[in-house]
């Protein structure tokens, strides 16, 4: 038997509400697999499962919040026994007493948390009423909230397979070089109401907004939607807060469809709701306050000659087809990652006073959003890819950072964080360490600067590194090897 | 893709902007805006569009050429310049 718990999505995560189950009891997961779509500050996020197994129990239904560790689902080595039901008593004591009493857990936490799995329909609106939002005339309660979990598992799609795409996007991105030409309608142009549209279908729980202003609907069914050019505003969902499932999608399609086709579909607009920037910017606020309170940083900051790097790429990208091509900012990415591999003490977790060194390199990458807020998923084992392979990866992770579909493993696993401030930055930025990790490093815009080469007074690309790093674990001298290290690698980019 | 006028042309380029950056509003846009510098295009935003107008006009786009793409009449002129009569 296996536990299937809210993950922790960063040191600033407290709770997170299931949006929306994509396996029901009796299916078969495989670690790695996307199982559920959690909200929090930091928008909608795939959740994957790390045992193998079959699902036995859903113990917590969709549109409840629960503190970060609440166990979600049980999974054992066989299939269930025929009338296994989900939400039994039991299992509904979440082990979460540990579950971060960080300043923030309002009683709408404890009460859902006590009430899990079957909150009744004054606690379920109690847990999102700061979120509640004047809509449509809600309908009478419906009786799942007696028995929400066979409701949610029945609208619970198949498993996805262990490596499908979540998202069209994601798919055209990984995909690559050979991906075929994305639909005109397809990925990101799902036709979009206004927010005020999102209606809820019921009484019970108030409806949740989506930190960008979008329609509630979950990963699959703004899939489903895109593929098949429906405007989700036409869609009214039956998932918890009005949330639109996938199977609402695949149940209304001849209905939705007709409107959309008949007039140029609205635009997609994604600009942050003033709920959700202010719920990142929250996020934000805790984790670099406690980075503050709690790590003694010191700082190095070392000017790297990139013209050599930067000749090389512009010759490199020309003989390259454009889905193969190397942006600046991809090159320090792949010499910090290799020249990790020699200090250990800035690539790790320091937790409970005790650093933890890690052997991958799961490279985080500070990607800022459009309308505000930042967010710095991993490359995972950004060491083991060469520079093809990491630029698609950066590529890949940039469009779903800003477009959705982010995956839990790719926000709790980071090692380190790279900052890059681009190619219309500044020249350096003196990092904050995003705990609980140990080092940041920064890579400033290139810049052209007149620089002093063999005596000679030259005119080069310059570019500023920093590092901002834990002196609990690593000393300044240190740094600066590390530094110097990556400046190395930079100068012969052929080899990188 | 051969015949498309600037119409269809220009409706593409917009649907794939928008596809990379979901809060641009398309009956906003001027024509001759700069996508970098007044729409808040990244490089990486900036590549990822190249890379899906190469893959739905079937064209190559050398790096040389971005700067002819920088607004959305400029991306139109360029797709029906590379594209076959």
């Amino acid at each position: 038997m296996a536990e299937f718990r809210m993950p922790s999505l960063g040191a600033d995560m407290d709770a997170g509400v299931l949006v929306e189950w994509l396996v029901k009891p009796g299916d078969k997961v495989s670690r790695g697999d996307i199982v559920a779509v959690v909200e929090t500050q930091k928008g909608a996020i795939d959740v994957e499962i790390f045992d193998d197994g079959f699902v036995q129990e859903i113990v917590v239904p969709v549109g409840v919040e629960v503190p970060v560790d609440t166990i979600l689902a049980i999974l054992g080595d066989t299939p269930p026994a025929a009338g296994a039901s989900t939400v039994p008593a039991k299992a509904a004591t979440p082990a979460s007493s540990e579950a971060k009493a960080v300043g923030s857990s309002q009683p709408a936490q404890r009460d859902t948390h006590e009430a899990a799995p079957a909150p009744s329909t004054a606690e379920s609106s109690q847990t999102s009423t700061a979120e509640a939002s004047a809509g449509p005339a809600p309908e009478p309660p419906p009786h799942e909230v007696e028995a929400p979990a066979p409701e949610a598992t029945a609208a619970a799609p198949a498993p996805p397979p262990a490596a499908a795409p979540t998202s069209p996007k994601e798919q055209v991105m990984a995909s690559d070089a050979s991906a075929a030409p994305t639909e005109q309608g397809a990925p990101g142009d799902a036709p979009t109401a206004p927010k005020e549209r999102v209606a809820p279908p019921t009484a019970a729980p108030a409806p949740l907004s989506r930190s960008d202003g979008l329609p509630l609907a979950s990963p699959r069914a703004r899939r489903l939607a895109a593929d098949r050019g429906i405007d989700l505003a036409t869609i009214r969902g039956t998932g918890p807060h009005g949330s639109i499932t996938g199977d609402d999608v695949e149940r209304a399609p001849a209905a939705a469809t007709t409107p959309t086709t008949a007039t140029t579909p609205k635009p997609r607009r994604r600009r942050m709701s003033e709920k959700g920037a202010a719920a990142m910017r929250e996020a934000i606020a805790a984790a670099m306050a406690r980075s503050k309170r709690e790590i003694p940083h010191y700082y190095l900051s070392h000017t790297v000659d990139l013209t050599a790097a930067l000749d090389w790429l512009k010759a490199t990208n020309r003989a390259r087809p454009v889905s193969e091509r190397l942006l600046p900012a991809v090159l320090p990415l792949r010499a910090i990652a290799r020249a990790l591999a020699d200090f250990p003490e800035l690539n790790g977790t320091y937790e409970d006073g005790r650093y933890r060194p890690s052997a991958p390199v799961h490279l985080g990458f500070a990607i800022a959003l459009r309308g505000g807020g930042l967010i710095a998923p991993a490359i995972k084992d950004a060491a083991g890819l060469d520079l093809t392979a990491l630029m698609v990866r950066v590529r890949d992770l940039v469009a779903r950072a800003r477009s959705g579909g982010l995956r839990s493993s790719e926000l709790q696993m980071p090692t380190i964080t790279v900052t890059s401030l681009g190619d219309r930055g500044v020249d350096a930025v003196t990092g904050v360490i995003y705990p609980p990790q140990v080092a940041i490093v920064g890579v400033g815009t290139p810049v052209l600067r007149p620089w002093v080469v063999d005596g000679e007074l030259t005119i080069r690309t310059l570019a500023v590194l920093t590092l901002a790093a834990d002196h609990r674990v690593s000393d300044g001298h240190r740094g600066a090897l590390f530094l110097a290290a990556v400046d190395r690698l930079l100068q012969e980019p052929e080899a990188l | 893709m051969s015949t498309q006028d600037a119409t269809a042309i220009e409706k593409v380029v917009i649907d794939t902007l928008v596809e990379i950056a979901p809060d641009i509003d398309p009956a906003e846009l001027e024509p001759g805006v700069d996508l970098r510098q007044d729409l808040d295009i990244d490089s990486m935003d900036f590549l990822n569009f190249i890379i899906r107008l190469h893959e739905r006009f079937a064209i190559e786009i050398p790096e040389e050429d971005y700067p002819r793409l920088s607004t959305v009449d400029g991306c139109v002129d360029y797709i029906r310049a590379k594209q076959p009569a």
